[in-house]
């Protein structure tokens, strides 16, 4: 290398410096979630939780409100409000309130899905309060403020097989493919926390109805293989009277619950040739008996025999209810439509037709469960 | 006639030997009378043996019943290195190197003994480059030590050690060392042409001869390791390398080399092959650390705040408000500071040393960090770094490494993460092209060659391990047979 050419790079590292805006961290306002509420008929509020630091201050965590027609504009109303320059790219989660949502998510979608800044791997959510009473709530201990614990709470429950995937990136992918709809976990307030409601369901991009909690266990069911999930659910009060022992002052009286733990599930879709509507659901599950609320003779092995299929006639009969469910608001998460554009190639399913169809949808659910283990007994 | 040749009278010969030494005082010069004979005798006091001159030359010389000869002086005196001289630049030459001249005036030549006296000292404990576990003996600056540690460690008559001298004015001994029957000719002839090809007025030393003779002296990284260790420089040898040894030197210089020789240690052959892996694996992640950390603080922390993790946001920012420097100065400081702190503790003797190793971190870095002169964060970061930085079993390859940190935080500062990967590249194009005595410095990664990644970026048991780094292309390149040296033949019980 010659000493002109280190000249060169010299002159062109010093003069190409002042091209890359400089963002240090601490004169950044740097905003870690977002909550969009409506406020007119044509306007935003937004609620951005951020953190700015100063020398000074032991918290440095703020929440700053802001109204304007679209969501970049928010962002640049909320400069006027701090001192530092508000910045996105550190947004792990975004809330939008339901009556936004049903008004269509895709034009705030579409910013954040076209700034290369916003991480896909973000959170995503639809909260029935306004989403400013969720972010403003005083934090708990654990977080430092309450867009961090909403996050956190949402990641965990992800993670632990009791939420469907609710990142960006997911409901994306979920709204731009044909036949299946994007889903996104319901937010709401209780006693001053923020807790998981249920699951938002979507027609596209617009919300349209709420999965109750419980049910999102077979939406869960559908939708992938269960890895080590856990569940909790009711049969009917008399359907083990036969195995229940007759030790005195034992409950044989109230309603019969049952806890399932490590839950692991097998599943096919299998769709008819050439009609989308006809499907048929094989699952099968795998799991470990935790509780039974009533003193059933376990050592028996036709009461478990018999607990397995009381349990296969309660989760075929839950997952046709939930099915009735989907039919009503003409809306598709688990995404039949999608499995049967894999696996046809005539009939396609499109996003305009499929809406359609899903009404007529016919799905013939076969469900076999396995108790692996129940624990020791005496 | 010439003036400075033999014969000469009694007083031109002391005369123009006086000269030659510029009247110095400590040319001593004894004329002695014996039957009717002049002897004349020149010494230096302190280059000679004293004692042996008095026992061994000089009481059989005077004790004798007739006259000498110089045939008599060279047959009938016990000592074994003597030879005859017939100009006086010849005879001072060997005055200095601590000979005693013995010449009867106006003979044709003058007899010369070797009687040396040297100032050495003992073998010592390697301190650059120490071991904890392995041999622990270092080379000293006398040359002749070190060939007799050479010769003892390897010994076979394969080896062969090639004398050049070098220097037009002050002349050193250089011994090019190699096993004939391993090391490529090509490596010994290129070794021996750049040294012949020096014309310098001298050398003062193996590192220096190192700088003269490497392939690209541009570059900041080493082509040609030197070593304190005996079995270093033997390991190395004895894997088809050739080695060059300089009086007065106590290290040696081993080539051709590669990048990630630098890395090595012979202590990972001494660990067992798995302990020698994990050890050896470290050190080129620690490299790797000590070269991206801190220019990815100050990316981050000037450009990139995205690429933060959410969790380490808040003890970053917070530590960063306090400081009013940008990142680039910040990082530029706390370096500077970690580079005066190790040229400090190299200066001052080793009592006051201590005392500046706690003033500086643990004083200055703790009071940086309240003044709000600093973030703790970058201490961590910066700390690890040089720490990583001295992990380098080569000296001059940590240095090289701590170096090139400067101008990739530089570059970190003026364009971001952008700056960090054109650095990246500029490095691997860089090391792409150095050769280390012509041969590819970057073996075995480019030109790729399987079989010597086992014995250079891993550490392979020995049984597997049979082949000779084929980077230099060793005449022999097996070293064992690999599946009798697996072999293990336990004694039946009977």
């Amino acid at each position: 290398m010659t000493w002109k050419q280190i000249f060169i790079v010299v002159v062109l590292i010093s003069i190409s410096t002042g091209c890359i805006p400089k963002s240090y961290i601490e004169r950044l306002g740097i905003i870690t979630a977002i909550g969009y509420d409506l406020a007119g008929e044509n306007s935003l509020r937004g609620t951005m939780v951020m953190y700015q630091f100063d020398p000074s201050t032991t918290r440095p965590s703020q929440v700053v409100t802001s109204e304007a027609t679209t969501s970049k504009g928010l962002r640049l109303e909320a400069n006027k409000m701090t001192s530092h320059r508000l910045v996105s790219g550190q947004v792990r989660l975004k809330l939008f309130q339901d009556q936004l949502a049903s008004r269509g998510m895709t034009k705030y979608m579409d910013t954040l899905e076209r700034d290369a800044k916003v991480s896909d791997m973000g959170l995503l959510g639809v909260s029935e309060v306004p989403t400013a009473d969720l972010l403003k709530m005083e934090a708990s201990k654990e977080a430092t403020n309450s867009g961090e614990y909403i996050k956190k709470m949402i990641e965990k429950n992800i993670e632990d097989n009791v939420l469907p995937d609710a990142t960006l990136r997911t409901f994306i992918h979920d709204y731009y493919d044909a036949g299946i709809d994007p889903t996104l976990p319901m937010l709401t307030t209780t006693d001053g926390k923020a807790v998981i409601s249920g699951q938002a369901l979507f027609q596209n991009d617009k919300y349209v109805t709420k999965l109750s909690s419980q049910d999102i266990f077979y939406l869960l069911l559908l939708k992938n293989e269960y890895k080590d999930g856990q569940f909790q659910l009711q049969l009917p009060d008399e359907a083990l009277k036969e195995f229940h022992k007759e030790t005195p002052g034992s409950s044989a009286e109230g309603p019969l619950h049952v806890s399932l733990h490590e839950i692991d599930s097998d599943l096919t879709i299998d769709p008819k040739k050439g009609k989308p509507t006809e499907q048929s659901v094989n699952v099968t599950i795998e799991a470990r008996l935790l509780e039974i609320t009533k003193d059933v003779d376990l050592k028996n092995k036709k009461a478990i025999y018999k607990l397995e299929k009381e349990i296969e006639k309660k989760v075929k009969s839950d997952l046709e209810q939930f099915l009735e469910f989907l039919k009503e608001n003409q809306v598709d998460p688990i995404g039949f439509g999608k499995i049967y554009n894999a696996k046809n190639r005539e009939n396609r399913v499109t996003k305009e037709n499929w809406r359609q169809q899903i009404p007529e949808l016919n799905v013939s659910f076969d469900v076999k469960m396995k108790l692996l283990r129940h624990g020791t007994v005496e | 006639m010439d003036q400075s040749t033999l014969p000469l009278q009694i007083d031109s010969y002391l005369d123009r030997l006086k000269q030659r030494f510029n009247e110095s005082p400590d040319l001593i010069q004894k004329v002695f009378h014996i039957k009717g004979q002049e002897v004349v005798i020149h010494f230096i006091s302190y280059q000679i043996k004293k004692d042996r001159l008095e026992r061994e030359l000089l009481e059989p010389l005077t004790k004798s019943e007739k006259p000498w000869s110089v045939h008599d002086l060279q047959n009938k005196i016990p000592l074994a290195s003597s030879q005859t001289v017939s100009s006086i630049e010849k005879i001072a030459e060997l005055i200095i190197h601590g000979n005693v001249v013995v010449y009867f005036p106006g003979e044709k030549e003058a007899v010369a003994f070797l009687l040396p006296q040297q100032q050495v000292r003992a073998l010592e404990r390697a301190e650059t480059e120490s071991l904890v576990f392995g041999p622990q003996i270092a080379f000293t600056e006398s040359l002749v030590t070190n060939l007799n540690i050479i010769r003892w460690r390897l010994d076979v008559d394969d080896l062969v050690v090639e004398k050049l001298i070098v220097g037009e004015r002050i002349k050193s001994e250089i011994r090019i060392v190699y096993l004939k029957s391993i090391a490529n000719d090509e490596n010994v002839d290129t070794m021996r042409q750049r040294i012949k090809d020096l014309k310098v007025a001298e050398v003062e030393d193996t590192s220096v001869l190192g700088q003269l003779i490497e392939d690209s002296s541009s570059s900041i990284f080493p082509q040609l390791i030197n070593t304190e260790l005996p079995d270093r420089f033997c390991n190395s040898i004895s894997k088809g390398r050739v080695g060059v040894l300089v009086d007065k030197s106590p290290t040696a210089l081993i080539g051709p080399m590669t990048l990630f020789s630098f890395f090595e240690s012979t202590e990972d052959l001494y660990m067992r092959w798995n302990m020698g892996t994990f050890i050896r694996l470290l050190r080129f992640i620690a490299m790797a650390f000590s070269i991206i950390l801190t220019p990815m603080y100050v990316a981050a922390l000037t450009y990139h705040y995205e690429i933060i993790p959410t969790s380490l946001l808040v003890s970053l920012g917070q530590s960063r408000a306090m400081v009013p420097f940008p990142p680039v100065l910040e990082a530029l400081l706390l370096e500077m500071l970690i580079e005066l702190l190790r040229e400090a503790g190299a200066r001052l003797p080793t009592k006051v040393g201590q005392t500046m190793g706690i003033v500086g971190g643990i004083v200055l870095g703790q009071a940086a960090v309240k003044a709000g002169f600093t973030s703790n964060i970058l201490i961590i970061i910066i700390a690890l770094s040089a720490l990583a930085s001295f992990t380098a079993p080569s000296y001059l390859m940590g240095t090289a490494i701590r170096i090139i940190r400067f101008p990739m935080i530089i570059l970190a500062g003026a364009w971001g993460l952008i700056g960090i990967m054109f650095a990246l590249s500029f490095i691997v194009i860089h090391l792409l092209k150095q050769k280390s005595l012509g041969r590819p410095y970057l073996a075995p990664i480019y030109p790729f060659q399987w079989k010597d990644i086992n014995d250079s970026l891993i550490r392979l048991p020995f049984q597997k391990n049979n082949a000779r780094p084929l980077n230099v292309m060793p005449k022999d390149t097996e070293r064992h047979d690999p599946n009798k040296a697996a072999e293990k033949k336990d004694v039946d019980p009977s």
